[in-house]
């Protein structure tokens, strides 16, 4: 059963479209990477799906609802919940208080002891400001609060971004225990390797539209490359 | 000497009234950097309110408070989210204009419903007692139930903000409203509960206001600038930061009246100007730019 469908999805900033009718549909369970570069709409795409940017009724249905033009907090309820770009943790809250506020809208099986079983580095600094955590322990601590609204669908928006191939490493360790939970996710990357290792299918973007679909197993390097710069 | 001490004594309670005044201004900015010029004229609207349901109900004015003080929730609950909602975004001017624009509209309004005259609250023998210090100084009951209430409602806040599930949601949202919503949060439910609780403060702060002294409908932005005076003073941001801002205008305004009766409002601004020209920022600010 597909757990979120896209159909013909269109993005706009303003006069601006960043997105020209994607169509795609992700089963439950399943981890779906976007790959493309710079500009591609991959972040746009996340986005509408979260209700972060205003999308077209009936252009995105989740477990069989329409949810297009809906708002961001209305769909952290339903379980659809994003891991911005570039973290945006809470200056002002304490680690502790970014994990709490993450299950503000909607709470499940995540438990704060549980997410520092799965970063115990975030254990130690839990009174800490979330400002004062390093970039991969600030990016722990981004997933940890999107896990505690206990996501059916996780969206994850380049969480690799600036940070060092370790910790990218420690953060990518952290997603079998998340998928475990039965989570699906989305996850927007531009390591293609990083990609093509956990996703079960990639879907390449391009100047907003889907230039490349399949298993990492059958898709050719060269297509890739083909389909990520157009040439 | 004596009556030195027993001067600022009477500025730190006067202080409390202006801390109270000032309290639902520097949440209400604190959550969504909006400056509400009609603050002063909702305390006003919430004195009349209390005067008019003592009238019809036949009770009296601590009753007619009681009531007063949900009902202002209600009304700033409705006025966030039917109109201030729709004057937020990247542009400071629209919530400024609106609220300008609210502040002539409620001051109109009463003056339609209640006419100008000068109006009291009537809180019958509390008016006049007073607990005696020893050495002749004597401070009022009321002024006294006032301060208290100031710090009750500052400690109740404090608590809210940093103990409770809807107390983080108002920091999240203060410090990314873009973020917060990705939690769950409704920024527009949010803002209307903060603006139900400021309002619910005025109707504190009218019940003082009204008993101390007579009021009418023009009387309302005066009570705005000593808010605004203590927010700033005491640093955007901060609450007990408030606190000590309004007993800072109370004690100049007491001080100066002491010296020259002239002097009691011009004091208070002059201390104003003071401040801002050494702590630019206030004296405890806790906004980060």
């Amino acid at each position: 059963m597909a757990l979120i469908e896209t159909n013909g999805l269109t993005a706009f900033y303003g006069d601006f479209q960043a997105l020209f009718g994607i169509t795609l549909s992700v089963e439950v369970g399943e981890t779906v990477a976007i790959i493309g570069a710079n500009g591609a709409g991959k972040s746009t795409f996340l986005k509408a799906i979260a209700g972060v940017l205003e999308s077209p009724s009936g252009a995105i249905r989740f477990e069989d609802h329409d949810i297009g033009g809906d708002r961001a907090f209305e769909n952290v309820r339903r379980g659809i919940v994003m891991i911005p770009e570039g973290r945006r943790l809470f200056p002002s809250l304490s680690v502790e208080e970014n994990l709490l506020v993450g299950g503000y809208g909607r709470r499940g099986r995540w438990t704060l002891k549980r997410i520092y079983d799965l970063f115990p580095m975030l254990a130690e600094r839990r009174h800490m400001p979330a400002s004062s955590l390093s970039g991969g322990q600030q990016q722990m601590c981004a997933i940890g609060r999107a896990l505690m609204a206990d996501p059916k669908l996780l969206l994850c928006d380049e969480i690799s971004l600036g940070l060092a191939p370790i910790v990218i490493r420690d953060i990518y360790a952290a997603l079998p225990a998340i998928k475990a939970e039965g989570a699906t996710l989305i996850v927007v990357e531009q390591d293609i390797a990083q990609a093509t290792k956990i996703a079960d299918r990639v879907h390449c973007f391009q100047e907003g539209r889907m230039t490349l679909s399949g298993k990492p197993s059958e898709l050719t390097r060269g297509a890739i490359h083909a389909a990520y710069f157009g040439i | 000497m004596l009556a030195w001490l027993d001067t600022i004594i009477q500025g730190v309670l006067l202080g409390g009234l202006y801390a109270l005044y000032a309290a639902g201004l520097s949440l209400i900015f604190g959550i969504m950097r909006l400056v509400n010029l009609a603050h002063g004229d909702l305390i006003v609207l919430a004195a009349f309110m209390i005067l008019a349901l003592a009238a019809a109900l036949g009770i009296d004015t601590f009753a007619a408070f009681v009531i007063a003080v949900p009902l202002m929730f209600v009304v700033g609950y409705g006025l966030q989210r039917l109109l201030l909602n729709r004057t937020l975004g990247t542009d400071i001017l629209p919530p400024l204009l609106v609220t300008f624009g609210l502040s002539i509209v409620i001051q109109n309004g009463l003056l339609e419903a209640f006419s100008a005259d000068s109006q009291r609250l009537s809180i019958g023998g509390l008016s006049g007692t007073s607990v005696p210090l020893g050495g002749g100084i004597a401070v009022g009951v009321m002024p006294l139930i006032n301060l208290g209430a100031a710090i009750l409602i500052i400690v109740g806040l404090n608590l809210l903000f940093y103990r409770t599930p809807v107390g983080r949601a108002f920091r999240a949202t203060s410090d990314d409203s873009e973020t917060a919503q990705l939690m769950g949060i409704d920024n527009g439910r949010i803002y209307a509960v903060a603006m139900g609780l400021a309002l619910a403060v005025c109707a504190v702060a009218a019940l003082f206001l009204g008993s101390r002294a007579t009021f009418d409908p023009s009387v309302g932005p005066a009570r705005l600038i000593y808010a605004f005076e203590a927010v700033i003073i005491g640093g955007l941001g901060s609450l007990w930061g408030t606190l000590v801002g309004g007993i800072v205008v109370g004690v100049a305004q007491t001080v100066g009246a002491r010296i020259n009766p002239e002097w009691q409002i011009l004091a208070g601004h002059v201390a104003f100007l003071i401040v801002l020209i050494f702590r630019p920022r206030g004296l405890f600010p806790r906004t980060i730019e």
